[in-house]
């Protein structure tokens, strides 16, 4: 896991464009009441598993810790119904995946992470945008 | 190698959301099913209109002259047809003044057109309150309660309209909200009868829908900010079509207890140009305990509403607080 | 016999076979604009089946009731059965409307909480009290492509004569069919049919197919009651937000 200040204004950008995976035009919360903007974390680990819900879907990845023990965190996007719509399926998951992924960290400490950039090894960015046959 | 497909990744998440940038408020791609190309480039919704709305002042005046010469499209019963698909073109919900795009915000001039510096009307503790509001309370949507009036009409970013047997029927996706209008003459629910959208009734004049609302329990917010009325609100809209395509929506929120004059604001919902959009079921309480956690976690507490006595206990404790300063 | 008697028997003739041919059976409903049976209204059910769809005795804070399911079994697979007696067991806690969640079809139908019907040619939509659930039926069209878990499924109507057919997959596994703890998996398919049978009652049938929990298909029916009061609304029941913890 790798914590960082938003200090240069690349991060800040990506947090920008970032924001947009996290969240559509149709989800309201404040993200700052449950994620630390001005933060971002790094962890790479393999998908255990995603819930696809409403009003948020949920990607499960098993990361290790820097004692080497796995640590179960939880990944937020924004709901099964738009990822649906972007041509997402509960089956394109590769399930078994290592992924990077990188987002806001929660304020509240717990293994939760707002999505801003999932990134596979080949490089596909997973729920950003499009689904895998557009 | 590495940093090499890093950039890539980069510049490939850049092109992607770009669609998503513009524009400004939704993504332009919603489409029903399948793994269908996705319309990118231009808007989801109509923007050839004769109004702009990238201002809500000068879309309400604008609107109001439009709407004098326009002859709008009619049900089989004669009445202006309200139904369709509508894009709300405001971010209000985070604050109904003008506030700038920043990371957690998209951004808006203020909806506020009465007055008309834009600035709501609080009355003095009234503002201390809402500070308060903001840092102590969690914002009702976040756990998945449902909006009251006049918020319902812009906490969301899609909405269906439908008319139909003398009732207006007002669909959002987000948490399944909805709220029906009865049209033509009914009374009001007695007094206790308390609800989170209230009970409203419309009627026609003229062209315009007009819609009256009480008896709320004023348990949400006007916006993220943390603005707030009581349980003696009382909301009037208005729903007039100025062209085809576009919806001029103004509400009158008028509470003495906590604003020093009923204040106006409106909007524009512009005709969607998603082909054969659905609303579907989004839940919200089903599955949203590790959100809710999170919110509880940092220190938020439920808001509770605030009554019209609460108000007036508030605002006289605070009148003797200023005056012995 | 005279032109006038003979005329009396075919009269009395027809009058008596015409019922069998189904004329003046059926009741013939007000339509609307459109030409459709109209459903509109405000509507519940007045029944015991959302403690137990089959017949029931009474016990504290439960009244006795006779089942809506045809032919009173539910034919469960073996697994199932048990986990049937297993829900029973924790249904206090396990129910998903002790959980204050989303119900699921057909039990949303008879929540005892009232239902509104608004109805288009495209689109008839059910707004139900409890913790404002809302289903859009969408009229001649195809489901979306799944995998999709909604609480409520998806629905798509057609019109059969002057009944309401809907169909509806796409389901969670997290609804039961009532406070029992019959239970469905998300495979499960509904088909309900509405169908007015006077001013102020309309039958509703409801046909279960589940090829991971049943054997075979079964259904349930029973009338529905438009509400009388003359200020009827649909009222809140915000069920979530009267739990008390903070969620």
């Amino acid at each position: 896991m790798n914590l960082k200040t938003k200090k240069s204004f690349v991060p800040v950008l990506y947090g920008v464009i970032g924001f947009f995976i996290l969240r559509s035009a149709e989800t309201h919360h404040s993200i700052a009441a449950q994620f630390d903007m001005t933060k971002e974390i790094m962890i790479e680990g393999r998908i255990l598993e995603m819930e696809w819900q409403n009003p948020h879907a949920w990607l499960q990845i098993e990361a290790s810790n820097k004692d080497g023990q796995p640590e179960i965190w939880q990944i937020e996007f924004g709901s099964a119904n738009s990822l649906y719509r972007r041509g997402w399926r509960r089956d394109d998951l590769p399930v078994g995946a290592k992924v990077s992924v990188s987002g806001l960290p929660a304020r509240d400490g717990s293994r939760v992470v707002g999505a801003e950039d999932v990134t596979l090894p080949d490089g596909r960015t997973l729920f950003a945008g499009t689904g895998p046959e557009n | 190698m590495g940093k090499l497909r890093f950039m890539l990744c980069r510049v490939v998440v850049t092109a992607v959301l770009a669609t998503f940038l513009l524009p400004v408020f939704g993504p332009a791609q919603e489409r029903v099913g399948g793994h269908s190309t996705p319309a990118v480039s231009s808007a989801a919704w109509v923007t050839d209109s004769v109004c702009s709305d990238d201002a809500h002042a000068a879309f309400h005046s604008c609107a109001i002259e439009a709407a004098k010469t326009f002859e709008p499209p009619r049900t089989v019963d004669g009445q202006p047809n309200l139904s369709g698909i509508w894009r709300r073109r405001s971010a209000a919900h985070e604050s109904l003044q003008a506030h700038p795009r920043t990371l957690d915000d998209f951004g808006a001039t203020s909806i506020v057109v009465d007055p008309s510096d834009g600035i709501v009307p609080l009355q003095p503790w009234a503002e201390a309150q809402r500070r308060y509001n903001r840092l102590a309370y969690i914002h009702h949507n976040a756990i998945c309660r449902l909006d009251g009036l006049p918020v319902t009409m812009y906490m969301t970013g899609t909405y269906q309209f439908m008319q139909s047997s003398g009732y207006f029927l007002v669909q959002g996706e987000e948490a399944h909200a909805y709220r029906v209008v009865p049209l033509g003459n009914r009374t009001h629910i007695g007094k206790r009868l308390k609800l989170w959208n209230g009970d409203s009734m419309g009627r026609w004049e003229g062209n315009t829908l007009v819609v009256e609302t009480a008896n709320q329990n004023a348990k949400p917010w006007l916006d993220q900010r943390g603005r707030f009325y009581t349980d003696e609100a009382r909301v009037e809209e208005r729903f007039t079509l100025i062209d085809a395509n576009t919806i001029h929506w103004q509400a009158t929120i008028d509470d003495s207890n906590v604003y020093t004059d009923p204040f106006t604001i409106a909007l524009a919902y512009r005709r969607s140009t998603v082909e054969d959009f659905e609303i579907w079921e989004e839940a919200c309480f089903e599955n949203n305990d590790l959100s809710a956690e999170m919110f509880m976690d940092v220190g938020y507490k439920i808001y509770p509403g605030i009554t019209g006595d609460e108000a007036r206990r508030l605002k006289a404790a605070w009148e003797l607080e200023e005056g012995e300063r | 016999m005279s032109s006038s008697q003979s005329r009396f028997r075919l009269i009395a003739v027809l009058f008596y076979f015409l019922p069998l041919l189904g004329v003046g059976q059926d009741y013939s409903p007000p339509r609307t604009e459109h030409g459709e049976p109209d459903l509109q209204g405000i509507w519940q059910a007045l029944n015991t089946a959302v403690w137990d769809i089959q017949d029931h005795p009474a016990t504290l804070g439960v009244p006795a009731g006779q089942g809506v399911v045809i032919d009173g079994e539910i034919p469960y697979q073996a697994w199932a059965a048990e986990q049937r007696e297993e829900n029973y067991k924790n249904r206090l806690m396990a129910d998903p409307e002790a959980n204050c969640k989303m119900v699921g079809v057909p039990r949303i139908t008879y929540m005892p909480y009232p239902f509104q019907i608004f109805q288009t040619p495209d689109q008839i939509v059910f707004l139900y009290e409890y913790v404002h659930s809302i289903r859009n039926i969408f009229m001649n069209s195809a489901h979306p492509e799944g995998p999709i878990q909604w609480w409520l499924g998806d629905s798509r109507g057609y019109w059969d004569g002057d009944s309401l057919v809907v169909d509806v997959v796409h389901f969670t596994d997290q609804t039961w069919f009532d406070r029992s703890g019959n239970f469905h998996s998300e495979s499960l398919h509904v088909v309900e049919r509405y169908t007015r049978t006077g001013p102020n009652h309309m039958l509703y049938e409801v046909t279960i197919e589940d090829p991971e929990v049943f054997t075979e298909p079964w259904k349930m029916s029973m009338p529905l009651y438009r509400r009388q009061e003359e200020n009827s609304r649909i009222l809140e029941y915000e069920c979530y937000a009267y739990l008390g913890n903070e969620n």
